[in-house]
């Protein structure tokens, strides 16, 4: 849908508080903490969310993105050989505000990023994560201290090495970081042990630990640029040349990568272009190579069109829900949130919004995901709704309250339409737009009782830690204020240890648990409405990457980890 | 002549200093909180302190606008919270392009309506009369962004004659073709806009003008209608054209906004919404400063103008 | 005065206006507007807010039909429905500011152009500041901290719609406040408010009219892109609903066409209106040379007279009806001679040298008959000859050398222009002529002349200024038309002294106009008396002075001029006003006003009798000399 103007406006300012716009996970520490891909979000989420056309498929999960391409492209290359030069530009939909590694980023500026760096670690098919700048992560017993060890001879573009004392100056910035710090509470502190190896060591077990390594985290700086907001000198495949804030960036080919014969293109531009039907146009007449389509038009309409290729993500994003504040009437009565959830008829909202192409959620899991467990979360029942609302009202008092929302229009259709799900079943709902320029975060840490939310998911479940475990009450991130043993052990078992198995069962419980006590209505997994659109001659976007020591690496299109490196144009 | 030089920047001054105050004080009357965008919610307390104090936050609005307005005069005009690049530096980068902009639709605008308004007002009621309002009006009341997206849509995808975006514009004098190429599109969208209203002022003053007895003289001389309409009725029919211009370099600024996004230009619209959005004060009070002493300027020229095109007010007289 | 009389006056009885099917068309799409905006609520249609995908009723992006005439919206929504509900907004908002700062502005411009000083520059440096200042920043800030109802963006849409009104009220005023009628109502002891009041608002509704009509679809174009850029009014508008959409154009285009169809209407009708009330108020229809018509054949002179002018008709189309201002005047005059066209003001006298030149400050005229001037037929020769003729063998000179000289050109580029265009001659020679005729006509410093403007120079000089430019190319023929009219006492008799001199001394054939017999007697060789676009008597001088047969000639006789009185007030000694010339009486036009008008007079037009150098129209010509028939004042 449209009118994306204003929400992208805004998603710059609340993107500076650290990412927020409309994922709230985002700041910069909460989102640390939500796991690897913390700080950043994905692209476009402000401006779309809404769409149209109906036809989901099977909830089936990952999809085989090959079939989604519109041509033969899908093996990225099986019958055609990489040539290297060329320049692409690029669509960026969000601004960039810098380059900070310790501040929050925003979205646009990740874009950038990614060209430029290459995170420590990579996520891989199947929710798991290999080394990617790093030759090696290795736990002790406990997974209480990580020894993270580089390769040998990799270099920052300024000519710098990549050593362990760059490596601790990166993590230790991190760490002590105003904004990133909250991500790496649990780390104590970060030691060279050798020339190329440093141990990472907790106050607490933390098995998921690399996963937070896919983004930010592991993102390495030359030592002497670090906390420098308009310069960006990494170790990536490309260099940054020149940022121009509202404009957008042109980043080189670095000669001396560390990884031979990568990468192939001569230099990227990225363009910031706010408007998607210019985005869209500029696309067809050429004037751009592609972009990260943020919503579900583009997919539909690009599919039958052999002129574009769509690669659909299939991986980690975020989740739409709305947050119930357990801590003030009418949404601390289980009653009333089981009613508003039974009340919300999510296969409306995902065939008007999502043109069917997303699935609905349960929980921050995808049904495809390592950890994602079944549960009875309450299904569209507006009889039972209004029944559970009416047996509120008959003891307590009339069900009525507000929802917030940030002021995104795109956003605000989707609202109105699940209130009016609300109103039948016999709530008395206001619907309350958050001051223009004010952020989700400050919003939502004031009185709510309903916020309309885009939860960041992640790889790995822990990511969801610092926003439900409630820490014993203390935890101002967990937003619905509740308390529940069966979330915290859950989430407890997850993070200390490594193994799925062990994992798996806490996460069951977790999932059940909030499908039992509802602090988060969940609509969809918006995974299914993020993809690239490019040119044909384009190659190297879709789903996988090849990690430097082989086998498979999550590509540009599936969540965060998005790689420029491989990325080729035929000439 | 000095003293009134002295008197208009006299009064230039106090303009500038009522209206960047308040942009500051109508800054701070929004809410939010740029510490807290910096930093997100979750900063302690301390630190969000210890940020706005670095930001300058914390100190009282007269005092941090009396800072600014200090630096200003020393031409530093303070840098973004969230770029921590300078406003000059941001400033620098938008304004040419936006200045380009608005001087090519002022140009568009005037090359289309001028010559309409002038066979308009010969024949009033004429079809090229009527046909012409109509057509400026429909394109006065089509919003400039369904404009901007047929036009790209015809010229640039379908046509493959201009661009649908606005890259790596090269300057004026590197590249000229390929500049205007690039900023045909914009221009043209902004000036449609203005074409009707141009049009209406000029016609009506033209045909004000042409009753005039020395224009009746003046046929009577035996003297041609195109010679009479170039030389004795366009000159004094163009006063309110002129002062129409002038008042608009302010209002082209929300104009250019819109074509900017649609376009993807990075200019001094965009900057400026960017900064009241985000709380800006420095960014947004620079780029408010730079637009006031632009108006006042244009408008000082357009006061010259005004003398070049009737004497009369040369004198005084009016 | 000229522009004043133009708006005022000329508003021919009746005003039986045609405002055209566009004018009413508009009437009634705003009527519909206006219906549908009133009983929205009771009318059968959807619920705006209703959701098809819900309600099952429309689809979504449902194709304009049967069941939703405009289509369906994003979520199925009935978007008739939709862009009715945007109806009251668009215009609550659109008339409500413009009216408000229409009217504050206008205030605040009217104040700050009278009363000038200190009033006039704080209220101008505050537009400025107004102006200057971004709106845009105005408007984000004052809607986060007061919401975005309706009755918010009234005041922010006032606020800084008036400061645009203020400045063109404050230049309208400033440029009427100069005017004549101003200074006179000011000498007169008129207090400041009735001066504003009488004089000066109604002059200046026109340009706020004007104004206005741009400003209210500036309003509600404002309101779209500020609903595009999502920060507009709370409720349904047709800018959101463009805005909505906007990124459905390529799939779905009925979403944003069809609001934006309507508010094109709107805006367009608003202004259709508009045009329409200001006809009304002030009908003009407007000089186009092109739109002059020659009927008739042409009647070719006895003798080789240089103006050759026989039953000329000329019909001016007016909104009102057709103005037979010239109704079938002759007379011939050779070289040397000169006619004093003599009448009360409307009576057509001025109206017959136009038609000898062909140049109107009315669009429409129809010309009938025979015009020769140096033997050219100046109603059905080739354009490019006519003009020629005009250039050489024409001068004129007009009654307000005020306005007959352009402004914003040097006296030397209009001196030197006919020379150039006309008479053939380089720029160096015309220059040296223009010289020469400076002198001529007895302007001092004629090289310190030629290089100023209009404004340096008195009323008497710019008289001898434009005199000098009707002799330019040595004409054969000059029609002076009232020359000495606006002029003071002294002057006046210098002009019409160097006009006699230079008839005697080029030989020039001379048409007089004036309604001030003073001047004919002892000037002219002949004299016309015009009455009702025709001429009623005419014959030499001295014989209609000292006989004159026409009743309204004798008692034009017995009325004294009077030099106090304005240049258009009529002869008030003449009990009664001339017919209308739109709605001509059959019989004689003097009727209604003559002592001795009777049933033959009031039915049967008097034809021209008497001898041929001594023609009249009248049924009781009088035989004595004309002594006290008029009754003095």
């Amino acid at each position: 849908m449209v009118r994306r103007t204003m929400a992208a406006m805004l998603s710059f300012a609340l993107v500076a508080a650290g990412c927020g716009g409309d994922d709230p996970a985002t700041d910069g520490d909460a989102t640390s903490a939500a796991d690897g891909d913390t700080l950043e979000r994905p692209e476009g989420t402000d401006s779309d969310v809404a769409g149209d056309e109906g036809g989901a498929d099977d909830g089936g999960d990952l999809e085989d993105p090959d079939q989604l391409t519109s041509e033969g492209e899908g093996q990225a290359g099986a019958d055609l050989t990489p040539v290297p030069g060329g320049e692409v530009t690029w669509g960026l939909t969000n601004d960039g505000t810098g380059f900070d590694t310790t501040g929050a980023v925003a979205p646009g500026s990740i874009r950038i990023i990614t060209a430029l760096t290459d995170p420590l670690v990579a996520g891989t098919p199947g929710g798991g994560w290999a080394p990617n700048l790093a030759e090696s992560l290795t736990p002790n017993e406990d997974f209480t201290v990580w020894t993270i060890t580089l390769r040998p001879g990799v270099r920052f573009h300024d000519g710098e090495p990549v050593d362990a004392e760059a490596l601790v100056a990166n993590l230790e910035a991190f760490r002590t970081g105003p904004v990133s710090g909250f991500a790496f509470t649990a780390v104590d502190e970060v030691v060279a042990v050798d020339e190329l190896a440093a141990e990472v060591r907790m106050n607490t077990p933390w098995g998921a630990f690399p996963f937070i390594l896919i983004n930010q985290a592991g993102w390495l700086v030359s030592p002497s640029t670090l906390g420098t907001n308009d310069d960006f000198v990494s170790t990536g495949p490309f260099m940054l040349e020149s940022w121009t804030p509202g404009d957008g960036a042109r980043v080189v080919r670095n000669p001396d990568y560390w990884r031979e014969g990568l990468p192939y293109l001569d230099a990227i531009n990225f363009k910031f272009i706010p408007e998607q039907p210019v985005k869209r146009q500029a696309l067809e007449a050429g004037d751009i190579d592609g972009y990260i389509s943020p919503g579900d038009q583009d997919i539909l309409d690009f599919l039958d069109d052999d002129g574009v290729d769509v690669w659909i993500g299939e991986a980690s994003a975020n989740e739409y829900a709305y947050i119930l504040n357990t801590a003030v009437a009418p949404t601390n009565d289980i009653r009333v949130r089981r009613g508003l959830a039974h009340a919300i008829d999510r296969d409306l909202v995902i065939d008007t919004f999502r043109s069917g192409l997303t699935e609905k959620a349960s929980s921050s899991q995808t049904p495809g995901s390592l950890f994602h467990h079944e549960t009875d979360y309450p299904d569209y029942d507006p009889e039972l709704a209004a029944e559970l609302i009416a047996e509120y009202e008959a003891e307590v008092e009339p069900v009525q309250f507000s929802v917030k929302l940030e002021p995104n229009p795109a956003v605000r259709e989707v609202v109105d339409l699940v209130a009016s799900f609300w109103e039948d079943a016999g709530a008395e709902v206001e619907i309350e737009e958050i001051g223009g320029g004010q952020s989700a975060l400050t919003a939502i840490s004031d009185d709510f009782q309903v916020f309309s939310w885009f939860q960041f998911s992640s790889i790995d479940p822990d990511g969801d830690y610092p926003f439900f475990h409630s820490d014993g009450g203390s935890n101002i991130l967990n937003w619905s204020n509740l308390v529940s043993e069966k979330i915290d052990e859950g989430l407890d078992i997850g993070r200390a240890n490594a193994d799925p198995e062990t994992r798996r069962p806490g996460y069951a419980t977790f999932q059940e648990a909030l499908a039992e006590e509802l602090p988060i209505l969940w609509i969809d997994h918006l995974n299914g409405i993020e993809a690239a659109v490019t040119r044909p001659e384009l190659h190297g976007i879709g789903p996988r990457d090849e990690l430097p020591d082989g086998g498979e690496a999550l590509g540009m299109i599936n969540g965060s980890f998005f790689t420029w490196t491989d990325v080729w144009l035929e000439q | 002549m000095t003293a009134a030089i002295v008197r208009r920047l006299l009064r230039l001054a106090v303009i500038v200093l009522i209206v960047t105050f308040t942009t500051f004080l109508l800054l701070d009357a929004t809410p939010g909180d740029p510490a807290v965008w910096k930093l997100g919610i979750n900063a302690d307390p301390e630190l969000l302190a210890q940020t706005r104090a670095e930001l300058g936050l914390d100190r009282p609005l007269l005092v941090r606008y009396l800072d600014w307005l200090g630096d200003a005069a020393r031409l530093d005009f303070g840098e973004s919270f969230f770029t921590e690049v300078s406003s000059w530096t941001l400033i620098r980068r938008a304004l040419p392009k936006t200045i380009e902009l608005m001087v090519l639709a002022e140009i568009m605008a005037l090359a289309i309506s001028v010559p309409l308004a002038i066979a308009a007002a010969r024949r009033p009621g004429s079809w090229i009369d009527r046909w012409s309002s109509g057509s400026a009006f429909a394109l006065l009341a089509l919003p400039a962004f369904i404009l901007a997206l047929y036009l790209s849509y015809v010229f640039a995808v379908r046509l493959g004659w201009f661009p649908t975006i606005v890259t790596d514009l090269p300057g004026l004098n590197e590249d000229p073709l390929e500049n205007l190429r690039q900023m045909f599109l914009p221009a043209l969208t902004l000036a449609l806009n203005l074409v009707a209203v141009y049009l209406r002022l000029l016609r009506s003053d033209l045909i004000d003008t042409l009753q005039e007895d020395y224009v009746m003289l003046a046929q009577a001389r035996g003297l041609g209608d195109r010679r009479i309409m170039w030389r004795h009725v366009l000159r004094p029919s163009s006063l309110n054209l002129t002062t129409a211009i002038g008042l608009n370099v302010a209002g082209l600024i929300g104009g250019a906004l819109i074509v900017e996004r649609f376009f993807a230009i990075n200019g001094i619209g965009q900057l400026l919404i960017v900064s009241i959005v985000g709380k800006e004060f420095f960014v947004a009070s620079a780029i408010v400063l730079l637009l006031t002493v632009a108006y006042v300027v244009v408008n000082f020229c357009v006061d010259l103008l005004y003398s070049v095109l009737d004497p009369r007010i040369r004198s005084g007289i009016r | 005065m000229a522009s004043v009389s133009r708006w005022r006056a000329v508003t021919p009885a009746g005003r039986a206006l045609r405002l055209g099917t566009a004018f009413w068309l508009s009437v009634a799409w705003i009527a519909l507007l206006v219906f549908l905006g009133v009983f929205e609520d009771v009318l059968p249609i959807r619920d705006a807010d209703a959701r098809g995908i819900r309600t099952g009723e429309v689809e979504r992006f449902e194709g304009p039909g049967w069941n939703a005439w405009f289509g369906g919206g994003p979520q199925g929504e009935d978007q008739l429905a939709r862009v009715v509900a945007g109806i009251r907004p668009a215009l609550t908002l659109g008339l409500v500011v413009t009216a408000l700062a229409a009217l504050v502005g206008g205030a605040l411009g009217v104040t700050a152009g009278y009363a000038r000083g200190r009033i006039d520059a704080v209220t101008t440096a505050a537009i400025d500041i107004a102006l200057a200042f971004p709106a845009l920043v105005l408007l984000i800030a004052v809607r986060s901290t007061f919401g975005n109802s309706l009755l918010v963006f009234i005041a922010i849409f006032t606020i800084t719609s008036i400061p645009p009104y203020a400045r063109i009220v404050r230049g309208a005023t400033l440029a009427l406040a100069e005017r004549e009628f101003v200074d006179a109502a000011r000498s007169m002891g008129a207090s400041t408010r009735r001066i504003l009041l009488k004089e000066l608002a109604p002059n200046l509704v026109l340009p706020v009219l004007s104004f206005a009509a741009i400003g209210f679809a500036v309003v509600i174009l404002t309101e779209g892109a500020l609903a595009f850029l999502g920060l507009s009014i709370d409720q349904v508008t047709w800018g959101a609903l463009i805005a909505e959409g906007t990124g459905e154009i390529r799939n779905h285009p009925h979403v944003a066409l069809v609001p934006a169809t309507v508010m094109f209407m709107t805006i367009l009708a608003f202004n259709l209106v508009g045009d329409g009330l200001r006809e009304l108020t002030a009908p003009r229809t407007v000089a186009t040379v092109r739109r002059l018509e020659v009927e008739g054949d042409r009647v070719a002179p006895v003798g080789e007279p240089v103006l050759h002018v026989h039953d000329l008709r000329t019909t001016l189309h007016t909104p009102a009806g057709p103005v037979h201002a010239v109704d079938g005047v002759g007379f011939d005059l050779s070289a040397g001679e000169a006619l004093g066209i003599v009448g009360e003001s409307g009576s057509g006298k001025t109206m017959v040298l136009r038609s000898i030149v062909g140049a109107f400050p009315l669009a429409g005229v129809t010309r009938a008959g025979t015009v020769d001037v140096c033997g050219v037929d100046m109603l059905r020769a080739p354009r490019a000859v006519v003009q020629h003729t005009l250039g050489t063998c024409v001068g004129m000179v007009s009654q307000n050398p005020l306005t007959a000289l352009n402004p914003t050109r040097r006296i030397e580029a209009q001196i030197v222009e006919p020379m150039v265009v006309h008479g053939g001659l380089d720029r160096k020679a015309a220059r040296s002529r223009a010289l020469e005729l400076m002198q001529h006509v007895g302007i001092p410093a004629p090289e310190r002349r030629l290089r100023e403007y209009p404004h340096q120079l008195s009323g008497g000089m710019r008289q001898r200024v434009t005199i000098a430019i009707a002799l330019a190319n040595r004409p054969q023929v000059l029609l002076a038309d009232e020359p000495t009219t606006a002029l003071d006492v002294t002057v006046q008799n210098q002009i019409l002294e160097l006009l006699g001199r230079l008839r005697r001394e080029e030989r020039m054939a001379m048409v007089l106009v004036t309604h001030d017999l003073a001047v004919v007697h002892g000037f002219t060789d002949r004299v016309a008396i015009m009455y009702a676009g025709q001429i009623v008597e005419q014959g030499p001088t001295e014989e209609i002075f000292s006989n004159p047969r026409h009743q309204y000639t004798i008692a034009l006789m017995g009325s004294i001029p009077d030099l106090d009185l304005p240049s258009h007030s009529r002869l008030k000694t003449i009990v009664g006003s001339p017919p209308s010339l739109t709605d001509l009486p059959p019989g004689c036009r003097f009727a209604e006003r003559c002592r001795f008008a009777d049933e033959r007079c009031r039915a049967e037009a008097p034809p021209a009798t008497g001898p041929a150098r001594h023609g009249y129209r009248c049924w009781h010509p009088g035989v004595e000399p004309p002594v006290e028939v008029g009754r003095g004042r």
